[in-house]
């Protein structure tokens, strides 16, 4: 009896850890290569950046596998034009296999935090918009000119780097496709209106919108549900030569959000809807609702990221309805969101050397061109303005606004200070509780306390 | 006293094998749950630096200070509250009044009991979206409807203005959750020994003293567990107001569990998230000992 239970016992406590190693099997792909002698890594991490052509991985014969975690979700075909680089990056570097791991875009930012805070990150990463400023911050992210050549660095547009960059100037990344918000438009709205241009400047967009009202239309609808409301307010803000912040002499992040310029936005932006011309039921539609709105013939006018330009050459009933044009400018002048998505290599990754000759490899051999053609998007690259993709009429006032382009604030408090103070804040503005000058002292105030523990 | 101890160990003896096989159970429940618990506590007394898993310092009470001067806290404390009285409150009467129309016997009544049960099956998610689209101020069905009965005559922006935002989820919550109470219900309702009924009108009562001594009485251990339980599940009910609204317009459906997750995953302030954590986790606990002691004492009274 003794010796069955005892049996049983150790049975059980097998199973049972047995069950719990299963639970952890997910993340184990990375950990295999750890039994790569660290004086390979050590030795070839001290050469030029040149010399990480000579592939190390490959001369010891080293079987490497990478992890390389990039979000998508939003072009099915991108993973083809992954797994089509990977392939053939592998018939160059037999020893070096690459792993994708697809993740989406709604657990992007906590899935690597977490994979960090773990131990697990990827060897790359990709990352959205401005998430790499706190990672550039707590040095999760390598300096990205030790593992890839000046040559490719200088085919960006040299403002991609601006959210990667330290304050000594070091860079922890490269940018990966670029998006521009711009306007869409419906021609068939315009023409019953009988507006013959699209508006340039903000007096054009208050004239255009007396004329929709007209004929009871919407001119313009922008997202303003949940979180997406500062994507589409900062451009008012910059095209009225306001910012959300700056640093000052010492370097620390202040608001600029209590001053004339970002006041004279959100009078614009209210004005907009306590005349008409915008909706207030804003407050509760998101890029979705908005892109209905618009082909339902509710709005005229949209504010919209690039990629709604293939959504709506897919819908045939939009066939001759709509067209693209350049934002307006206010008084600060011509502005548009836009700015690339980040790659990186991970600080934890034990191949770096390797992570780099991939990312090289992805890059140069046109591949990143063609995931960017794929998502609908663009690469922030010089010389892309000029490619023939670049030339379509509805793409082209995109492309070249980019030039125009603002990014989000690079300071890491930034997602907090728009999640709890700047959407909700819009909101309450466009709802009337708050007026726009009581905005704009508030948004100063949240700002500067939400920074204050760390300045 | 020493017959008692005696016999425990006796039991503990006799019993000895009972215990080896809830072993691994135990030591799984202590890893997934107790140990991730335990942390969760200590680490809302101390600082971490972003990206790590170590502690750095301790605060003490600091995090909780903070949440004291945070007035999004106070709002979403504020919002639960509201949240869990209202839905629980709603959930109860509903639930009540349509389990007892389920109990009459009429034609169908088998259908209808099977109907009611489809809100609950529906995953959180899907119902969320679901009710999302229908609530949309300029195509959603809701506003078609109310305009067409001519209850309004301009679309309501549903879930966009802080007016109407919480309101309407909680509708939402009400629709998801009703069917529970009214299966649990109807199944008390149906243990209600009807002779009883005969002899309150034998003796000259009328129907609503049937329903409040015989009714009300007989379904009284299983309407304390309902609401307990409803109190917890909804207080801690996350997928509905996370994926209609993530809190907003203007914070004004934010509640406690959505701003824990934010506070955590959104912004990584982990220490802080595990303090608003705490606080929520007192909260439920003292309707969890409410239940549990109900239980006991109503199982000792069995017995």
């Amino acid at each position: 009896m003794k010796r069955k239970t005892l049996t049983a016992m150790i049975l059980m406590t097998a199973m049972c850890v047995g069950l719990l190693s299963g639970c952890s099997g997910g993340n184990k792909q990375s950990d295999t290569p750890q039994e790569t002698p660290a004086a390979t890594t050590a030795a070839t991490e001290t050469e030029a950046p040149e010399a990480t052509e000579a592939a190390p991985a490959e001369d010891s014969g080293e079987q490497v596998t990478l992890t390389f975690q990039y979000i998508g979700g939003t072009v099915p075909a991108q993973d083809a034009v992954i797994n089509d680089a990977i392939k053939a990056f592998n018939e160059q570097h037999p020893n070096i296999t690459v792993e994708p791991i697809y993740i989406d875009w709604g657990n992007g930012h906590s899935q690597f935090m977490n994979a960090v805070m773990a131990g697990t990150a990827p060897d790359i990463a990709m990352l959205g918009g401005t998430w790499c400023v706190e990672f550039v911050e707590n040095g999760s992210l390598a300096p990205i000119t030790d593992y890839v050549s000046q040559e490719l660095m200088d085919t960006f547009i040299p403002a991609g780097f601006d959210v990667m960059t330290d304050g000594d100037g070091k860079i922890y990344g490269l940018p990966w496709d670029g998006c521009t918000w711009d306007v869409i438009y419906r021609t068939d709205l315009f023409e019953e209106a009988g507006i013959e241009a699209v508006p340039t400047t903000w007096e054009e967009v208050l004239e255009a919108g007396e004329k929709m009202k007209a004929i009871g239309k919407s001119l313009l609808t922008v997202a303003c549900a949940g979180w997406e409301v500062d994507d589409y307010y900062l451009p008012f803000l910059w095209q009225a030569g306001g910012d959300i912040c700056a640093r000052d002499e010492s370097g620390n992040w202040v608001s600029t959000m209590n001053t004339p310029e970002s006041l004279e936005a959100a009078k614009f932006y209210m004005q907009l809807i306590d005349e008409g011309y915008m909706p207030a039921e804003i407050t509760g539609m998101d890029f979705e609702a908005v892109l209905n709105s618009f082909t339902e013939g509710e709005t005229a006018m949209m504010v919209a990221g690039m990629w709604n330009i293939g959504t709506l050459q897919g819908m045939s009933e939009m066939d001759g309805k709509w067209a693209t044009a350049p934002g307006w400018a206010g008084p600060g002048g011509n502005a548009v969101l836009s700015y690339p998505n980040t790659v990186h290599i991970t600080e934890q990754s034990k191949h770096k050397e390797e992570a780099g000759q991939f990312l090289e490899f992805f890059y140069k051999e046109g591949y990143y061109e063609d995931y960017c053609v794929t998502s609908g998007v663009f690469p922030f690259t010089n010389d892309f303005a000029d490619s023939e993709y670049a030339q379509d009429p509805m793409l082209k006032p995109f492309i070249e606004d980019a030039k125009y382009g603002h990014n989000r604030p690079a300071t890491s408090k930034y997602e907090e200070f728009r999640q709890l103070y700047l959407c909700p804040g819009v909101q309450s503005m466009v709802a009337g509780e708050i007026t726009p000058e009581e905005f704009c002292a508030q948004m100063e105030q949240n700002f500067n306390e939400l920074h204050a523990a760390e300045n | 006293m020493k017959k008692k101890r005696k016999s425990t160990g006796g039991a503990f003896r006799q019993n000895y094998y009972a215990y080896v096989l809830i072993t691994p159970g135990l030591l799984l429940v202590g890893i997934i749950l107790i140990y991730p618990l335990v942390r969760g506590i200590i680490s809302s007394f101390f600082t971490q630096a972003s990206g790590s898993m170590e502690f750095e310092a301790f605060v003490g009470l600091q995090h909780y200070q903070e949440l004291l001067d945070d007035k999004i806290f106070i709002q979403a404390m504020k919002n639960s509250l509201w949240w869990t009285v209202i839905i629980v409150a709603a959930l109860y009467l509903l639930g009540l009044g349509i389990a007892l129309l389920l109990n009459c016997s009429f034609k169908g009544r088998g259908i209808f009991r099977s109907l009611v049960l489809i809100p609950w099956v529906v995953p959180g998610i899907a119902a969320a979206m679901t009710w999302k689209w229908m609530y949309a101020s300029q195509y959603g069905i809701i506003n078609q409807i109310l305009q067409y009965l001519g209850l309004i005559d301009k679309s309501v922006d549903w879930l966009g203005s802080a007016g109407t935002a919480l309101g309407s989820i909680m509708v939402t919550a009400i629709w998801k959750d009703v069917p529970f109470v009214v299966v649990v219900l109807l199944a008390a309702l149906q243990s209600i020994d009807t002779t009883l009924y005969e002899a309150v009108y034998i003796d000259g009562g009328n129907a609503f003293q049937a329903f409040w001594h015989i009714t009300m009485v007989g379904i009284r251990d299983v309407s304390v567990t309902t609401i307990l339980l409803e109190i917890i599940w909804t207080f801690n009910k996350f997928d509905l107001v996370y994926t209609m609204t993530k809190g907003g317009p203007a914070n004004s459906t934010q509640i406690i569990p959505v701003y824990t997750y934010i506070t955590a995953f959104n912004f990584f302030k982990l220490n802080k998230a595990a303090a608003i954590g705490v606080v929520g986790l007192l909260i439920v606990g003292v309707f969890a000992v409410a239940y549990i002691i109900y239980n006991e004492r109503r199982e000792a009274q069995e017995s």
